[in-house]
Order: structure tokens, then C-alpha cells, then sequence
């Protein structure tokens, strides 16, 4: 009895580690679908690389953008980041900054820094939003409007940035976000090469910790100093350049970065705006745009381009990082729990299978499986069915296919981007790319489990994100 | 071979097919920034070479030999320039470059060699006039897909004045599907400045999706050539809802009164964004008949029809403005709160004078 005990616990177990194994297997070929899809993205489009020819290129057939910085608590960096929104090169934009009710100096640093005065302005109540307490605006700097409205969230705090807005499309960045100079006129290519489908597209965006700034412009590229921001760079590199570059050239792509994308405004308030109550408004409203389209029966895309550099602070330290990664899975969670029957219904196509999909075997399975991986391994060897041998040639390939695909994600920045300027920062990377494999990916592991217990409590919380700003390299 | 063996080899393969990888980037980026430095060096001599010419610096040219065959560096240094310069100085370095045989490999480039070089190619070729290069960009242009490539062709064909017909052309977007990108529209704007009437006669007798029409229409408008205010306002009534946007835009920016019984017909369209443009069209053309049917127009059920009406009305003088006062004190609540942002946005007042 005992024995046959034994026996179906042994088979239960090796039933599990089997699916350990082979959820491992699935998610490793998904990473090498995503390299070749990018590849192929990245090569039957060369990017265009100076500014100049892209303004006579593309300057008069694009459409007005309303930039949407939402604001809480910037009083440090917000003028800065003010500033460099409106050099921007594009013939036709807006700069909508939304205080979303800070409790510091944000609103009063603008109104000093550009003298700014209330005014009236009309605008269609299309999307619901905490009441705007005022508009500001200044006659010497027309591109530059201040909405000052009750705190209730970024999701908020951009529905009434779109609300407010009066062009056909509207850019969302963070406040803290540095835009690269051509970065909207880059962007804004699929709206004008194909202008009836496209509905949204995502830019890349880059860590800036290390980069030479100035007056919030990135004048240098440089690696950051800090080993956890460098970590994260090339993490950026897999999940900017090659995975949502892969997923938008097969229409598949379920988030565009709430740091940095267009969006047709249109269909945005068509499909209700930014969703309030979920940590993950910018996965959400992606999703809801392709079911939005995908429900009218209407051609659509949601496409992602490379070029344009969103520069973002990295959180260089351990707690808010944790915080950062752990609301990211949070969202990706929630995300899923409000669209997951996409998955079964033909009428989605390649997104439930292979959007939804993904989701499900990388953020709602991934984190516990592979826990249980690591939970499984002692409990073998207890169990005296632990082969060393297997285990340590297991470990070494699932390794060295991981090196693999960071080495193709920076060999896809190489070929095609090539913004570090240095070859000596691509073997740094690459050292990088080798050694997030002893700790730093299994601490991301533990925040996304932290992340999936948040998401079972429901915890509503963002968390403190503390911002060094833009400040220059000592 | 067992699988343990597999796992191992197969883990040393992607070891050191990563190491081999990074190594050969490495390598070639090394190379590349040698070339890259190489030619930033040379763009700069190219650049001061061009200015020496345009100076009148007349061993320049010869300098400029070396650089003659890279039709991309000459290219890409010339379209910096040539929009800056005007005159004599214009003169000497079109010269200059015709003596040098560069327009003569910048026609050879169009089909020959990577897709930048190309375009680059096809977009400086703009500053040479002649038979040869009209004919060079014609025969590549019926050659290329690329729809950059095509638009940096008929730019230059436009400059030179050799473009296909605007017939042609309108048939040969469809032909290429490429009749919905905008990266169309500034040509099409060009080709119909360039020859109105055959704009207009393709707008009217050339079978053409309705992207296109639109296209055509709101170029037809922006040229003020008022023998366009027929079509314009037959097709403000055409069953395809962008058409009659566009259309009634241009009878906006036509601007002429002739057009009224088709813009206030426009302001009942069943699509608020007709409507729309039919406020902010009433608006341009100052048809003071038209300014109760604004005024109507300040209640309608889309926020974007209120906001042109209200737009509109403040600018048509005191009539105008005194109904909109009337609205900003009516009952209706839309109206009232149209007509009283309209007011506020150009610092008007509401109350009665």
C-alpha cells in the first residue's frame, strides 16, 4: 500500500516536473520566435537615421499630435521635462501637462517657469475623469497647456488630458519621460503610411541613467554605472526591441508602454479610454482597442516602430524596483482577468492564441512555475529521484539559451539602431546579458510573485516610485 | 547519443554561438565606426567643399573629384544645402556638380544600390533640370514599389517639371495600393497647384476611390480657384462620408458665396463630422444668412459640431456675436455652455452690450 503510495506520488511529481520542463521548453522557443519575428521586422524596415530627411520627408503629410504628460508630485524635474517637450521637432503638436492634484510645487513650478494664467477652454466631455479645476495657458507659448484637476490617477489624469485634447492623435508619455527630438515625427510613420488602419503604435524606450543630459536632452549615450539599472537595460533591449517588435509585426501586440505611445483619439474615447481602477491602464487599453476594432469587424493594426527613444529614469534601487515590477505583473494580471476569454473565441484570432497566450504561459503561469521548479529540486533530492546530472545540464542549456537571446536582442540594436556609441558598452552588455541569470532574474520572479499575491488581495496601491531626476553624470 | 549528452553539447554550441556573436558585433562594430568616422569626415569636406564653390573657389571642383562617384555623400550633401541657397551661388554649385558628372551617377544611382542611396538620388536630382533626369526618374518611378522612393520621385518630377499627369498618377497610386497613405497627399497637393484645371478635370471624370476625391477636393479647395465650386459642390453631396468632408472643407477654404446652398444643406448631414465642417466652412465664407442655422447648430448632440458653430459664429462680427451671447443666456443647456466657452476662449463677453 505504502509502496503504491510511493509510487503515485513519484508519478505525480514527475508528471509536474515534466510540465516544469516543458513550460520552460515553451516559453524558450516563444523568445526565439520573438528574435526572428523582430529580425524580420527590423530588416524589411532600415531606419532612417537623420532627423533632417525625416522632416522633409515626412513633416508635411503628418497629422497634429497632443502630447499628454500627466503629473504627480514632478515639482522636480517637471519644468525640465516641460521644456524639452515643446523643442520637440514636429510641424504641428500640443503639450497637454495634467497635475493630477499634486501635493508639491508641480503646478506652481509651471505657472512660474512660463507664466502661465488661467484661461477657458472648451473641450467635449467624452471620457469620465475627477473634475479639471482649471486650465492654464500662456500667450507667449502656445503649444503649452496646464490642466490642473483633482488627483484620481494616472488612467484618470490622461482621460482628461484626452478629453481636453483636440488632436486626431494624442501622445502618452510620463512626465518624467525625455523624448528624443524626432521622436513623434519616427513615431507618427504608420499613422501616415497607413492611416486608416493604424489605431496605435509604441516606441522603444531606453534606460537614461549614465547618459550624458542637458537642458532634457540626451546629448551622449552612455551605460548606466549602477549593475541594477545595467541589468535592466538589457532586460528593456529583450522586451522593447525584440519582443513588441515581434508581436506588432504579426498585430499581436497587447501593450504599448504607458512612458511613450500614439494612439488615434477616435477610437481611444470609441472604446472608453483609460480604464480607472486597474495598475495596468496602458496593457488595458491596448487590448481594448484590438477588441474594440476586432467587435466592428474594422481592419485594424496596432504597430510598434524602433526608432523613436523614449528615455526613462531606471529605478536604481532594490525596494522600488521590487515596487515597480511587482505593480507591472499586477496589471498584466488584472489585464487578463478582464480579457482572458479572448483566448477562445475565433473571433480575436492570432490575439487569444498567441497575445493572450503568452500572456498566460509568461505572466500567469511563469512566475509559479517556475518557483515550483525551484521548489521541486530539493524536494527530489530528498526524494532521492534528483539526477545532478540532468539537473546541472538542464540548468546550463536553459542558461546559455538565455545569454543567446539577450546576445540577439543587443545584435538586433546593433544592426539595425546602434545608439551605444561605444563597442567596449556592447561587451559590458553582454557581461550584463550573463551574469542577470545569477539573481536578478530570480529576483524578478519573486516580484512578480509578490505581484501575483497583490493581485489575489487586490491591492490598489501604486507604491512610492522615489526619481532622482535627470541630473548630469558626476 | 544520450540526451544528457545533448544537453550539454547542445548547451556549449549556444555558449559559444553567443560568445562568437557578440565577438563578430563587436568586430564589426569596431569596423563600422572606422567607416563611419571616415565618412562624417568626408561629409564635412564634401560640405566645405560646396561652400567654396558656391564662393567661386575655383580649384574646388577638382578637390571634389575624389568624392564624384559617391552618389549618396553628394546626395544627402546636396539636400542639405540646396534649399538654402539661392542665385548665383545656387548657380556655381549646380555647375560645379554638372561638371563633375554627379547628376550624370545620381541617375545611375536611382537604380542601383540600397534603398537610402536611391531616395537620396531620386530627391537631388530635383536641383538639376532637363531631359535626362525627368526621364531617369520617370523610367525609375515606373520601375519602383517603394512608396518613399515614388514620392521622392515625383517631388523631383514635380520640381522639374516633367511629373506624370495627375491622371496617371491617381491611377498608379491604386494600382499600387497605395491610394490611403497620406505620404501621398503633399504630392497631390503639388500636382494640383501645378495644373488646376487638370486636377479638376480628374476629380471629375477619373474613376478614383474616395480617399482620393477627398484628397483632390481639399487640394481643389486650398488652390482658390474658384472654377472648382461646381464639383465641389456636387460631390459636398456624395454618398461617401469622407468625400463630402473634404468637399465641404474646400468650399470653406474657397471661400465664396456661390457655395452657401451646399454648405447650410451640409450643416443637417446625417455625419456630425460633415456637419462640423460645415460650421467652420459657414464660418470661412462669412455667410451671415447662415447664422441661425449656427445658432441651431450650437445644440447639436456632437461636441465637435458645437465647437465649429461656436467658432464660426464668433467670427462673423457683431451678428455673430450677439446670437451667441443670446445662446450663452438660453435655457438649452448645450447651447448655452457652447456658446459661452466660445465667448470665453476669445476673452468675449457674455452679457449683452
Amino acid at each position: 500500500m505504502t509502496a503504491a503510495i510511493a509510487q503515485v506520488l513519484v508519478g505525480f511529481a514527475e508528471a509536474i516536473a515534466l510540465f516544469v520542463i516543458g513550460m520552460g521548453l515553451a516559453q524558450n522557443l516563444i523568445y526565439l520566435l520573438q528574435l526572428l519575428l523582430a529580425a524580420g521586422a527590423l530588416s524589411a524596415r532600415p531606419s532612417i537615421a537623420q532627423s533632417g530627411v525625416l522632416w522633409r520627408r515626412y513633416a508635411e503629410a503628418s497629422p497634429p499630435i497632443a502630447l499628454l504628460a500627466p503629473a504627480y508630485n514632478e515639482a522636480v524635474t517637471i519644468v525640465q521635462s516641460v521644456r524639452s517637450l515643446l523643442s520637440l521637432r514636429y510641424p504641428s503638436f500640443e503639450v497637454i501637462v495634467i497635475n493630477d492634484g499634486s501635493r508639491d510645487a508641480t503646478l506652481q513650478a509651471l505657472i512660474e517657469a512660463y507664466d502661465l494664467r488661467p484661461v477657458e477652454r472648451a473641450f467635449d466631455q467624452a471620457l469620465d475623469h475627477r473634475p479639471i479645476r482649471g486650465v492654464y495657458a500662456a500667450a507667449h507659448q502656445p503649444r503649452l497647456v496646464v490642466v490642473d484637476k483633482e488627483n484620481g490617477g494616472k488612467a484618470d489624469a490622461l482621460n482628461a488630458g484626452i478629453n481636453v485634447s483636440r488632436a486626431p492623435i494624442f501622445c502618452s508619455m510620463d512626465a518624467d519621460s525625455l523624448l528624443e527630438p524626432d521622436a513623434l515625427l519616427r513615431a507618427v510613420r504608420p499613422f501616415v503610411e497607413d492611416p486608416e488602419r493604424v489605431v496605435a503604435v509604441g516606441g522603444t524606450v531606453r534606460i537614461a541613467n549614465g547618459c550624458l543630459i542637458r537642458d532634457g536632452q540626451v546629448l551622449e549615450v552612455r551605460p548606466p554605472r549602477n549593475l541594477l539599472a545595467l541589468l535592466q537595460t538589457v532586460e528593456y533591449l529583450r522586451a522593447f526591441l525584440m519582443a513588441r517588435l515581434a508581436w506588432s509585426r504579426i498585430n499581436t501586440l497587447t501593450i504599448i508602454s504607458g512612458a511613450f505611445g500614439l494612439f488615434r483619439r477616435a477610437r481611444v474615447i470609441e472604446a472608453g479610454g483609460y480604464t480607472h481602477d486597474t495598475v495596468g491602464e496602458d496593457m488595458e487599453l491596448v487590448v481594448k482597442l484590438h477588441r474594440l476594432m476586432r467587435d466592428r469587424g474594422r481592419p485594424y493594426r496596432v504597430g510598434f516602430v524602433p526608432e523613436p527613444v523614449c528615455w526613462t529614469e531606471a529605478p536604481e534601487d532594490l525596494t522600488v524596483l521590487g515596487r515597480q515590477r511587482s505593480r507591472w505583473h499586477r496589471g498584466a494580471l488584472e489585464t487578463f482577468e478582464r480579457h482572458w476569454t479572448v483566448m477562445f473565441r475565433p473571433r480575436y484570432g492570432r490575439l487569444g492564441p498567441i497575445g493572450f497566450g503568452y500572456i498566460l504561459l509568461v505572466d500567469v503561469l511563469g512566475p509559479v512555475v517556475e518557483m515550483l521548479g525551484y521548489l521541486l529540486i530539493p524536494a527530489f533530492w530528498g526524494l532521492g529521484l534528483l539526477s545532478i546530472e540532468y539537473l546541472l545540464a538542464f540548468l546550463a542549456i536553459s542558461f546559455t539559451f538565455g545569454v543567446v537571446i539577450s546576445v540577439g536582442a543587443l545584435a538586433l540594436e546593433e544592426s539595425e539602431l546602434r545608439r551605444f556609441p561605444r563597442a567596449r558598452d556592447l561587451l559590458l552588455l553582454t557581461a550584463v546579458a550573463v551574469l542577470e541569470n545569477f539573481g536578478y532574474r530570480q529576483l524578478n520572479n519573486i516580484w512578480r510573485l509578490r505581484g501575483l499575491w497583490q493581485y489575489l488581495r487586490r491591492t490598489k496601491s501604486w507604491g512610492a516610485m522615489t526619481r532622482k531626476g535627470f541630473s548630469p553624470p558626476a | 547519443m544520450s540526451l544528457l549528452s545533448l544537453l550539454w553539447w547542445s548547451s556549449l554550441a549556444f555558449g559559444a554561438g553567443a560568445l562568437v556573436w557578440m565577438f563578430t558585433l563587436i568586430a564589426a562594430r569596431l569596423v563600422r565606426e572606422r567607416v563611419e568616422r571616415a565618412r562624417a569626415a568626408d561629409q564635412d569636406e564634401v560640405r566645405s567643399l560646396f561652400l567654396e564653390i558656391m564662393d567661386g573657389g575655383a580649384d574646388a571642383p577638382s578637390r571634389l573629384q575624389p568624392y564624384g562617384h559617391r552618389a549618396r555623400l553628394i546626395a544627402e550633401a546636396l539636400m542639405e544645402v540646396i534649399g538654402l541657397i539661392r542665385g548665383a551661388e545656387r548657380d556655381r554649385l549646380i555647375a560645379g556638380l554638372v561638371g563633375l558628372g554627379a547628376d550624370e551617377r545620381l541617375r545611375r544611382r536611382l537604380t542601383h544600390g540600397g534603398r537610402a542611396g536611391r531616395i537620396a538620388a531620386a530627391e537631388a536630382l530635383s536641383a538639376f533640370p532637363g531631359p535626362n533626369s525627368a526621364a531617369a526618374l520617370r523610367a525609375a518611378l515606373a520601375a519602383s514599389r517603394d512608396a518613399d522612393f515614388r514620392v521622392a520621385a515625383l517631388n523631383a518630377l514635380l520640381d522639374l517639371g516633367g511629373a506624370p499627369a495627375l491622371a496617371d498618377m491617381v491611377r498608379d497610386m491604386q494600382r499600387q495600393g497605395l491610394q490611403d497613405s497620406r505620404l501621398y497627399e503633399p504630392v497631390i497637393r503639388r500636382a494640383v497647384a501645378a495644373a488646376p484645371l487638370d486636377a479638376l478635370e480628374v476629380f471629375v471624370q477619373v474613376p478614383s476611390p474616395p480617399a482620393v476625391k477627398a484628397v483632390l477636393a481639399e487640394a481643389l479647395g486650398a488652390m482658390g480657384d474658384y472654377r472648382a465650386l461646381q464639383s465641389l459642390t456636387r460631390s459636398a453631396a456624395s454618398l461617401d462620408q469622407e468625400l463630402r468632408i473634404a468637399s465641404v472643407r474646400a468650399l470653406g477654404l474657397l471661400g465664396h458665396p456661390a457655395a452657401s446652398d451646399a454648405v447650410v444643406r451640409a450643416l443637417a448631414d446625417e455625419a456630425w463630422e460633415v456637419r462640423a465642417a460645415a460650421s467652420e466652412a459657414v464660418g470661412r465664407i462669412g455667410l451671415a444668412s447662415a447664422i441661425p442655422d449656427l445658432g441651431k447648430a450650437l445644440d447639436d448632440p456632437a461636441w465637435w459640431v458645437r465647437f465649429r458653430a461656436g467658432e464660426a459664429l464668433t467670427m462673423m462680427g457683431e451678428p455673430g456675436l450677439l446670437h451667441l451671447q443670446a445662446a450663452a443666456r438660453s435655457d438649452q443647456d448645450l447651447a448655452r455652455r457652447a456658446a459661452s466657452l466660445a465667448l470665453a476662449e476669445r476673452g468675449l463677453s457674455a452679457a449683452a452690450a
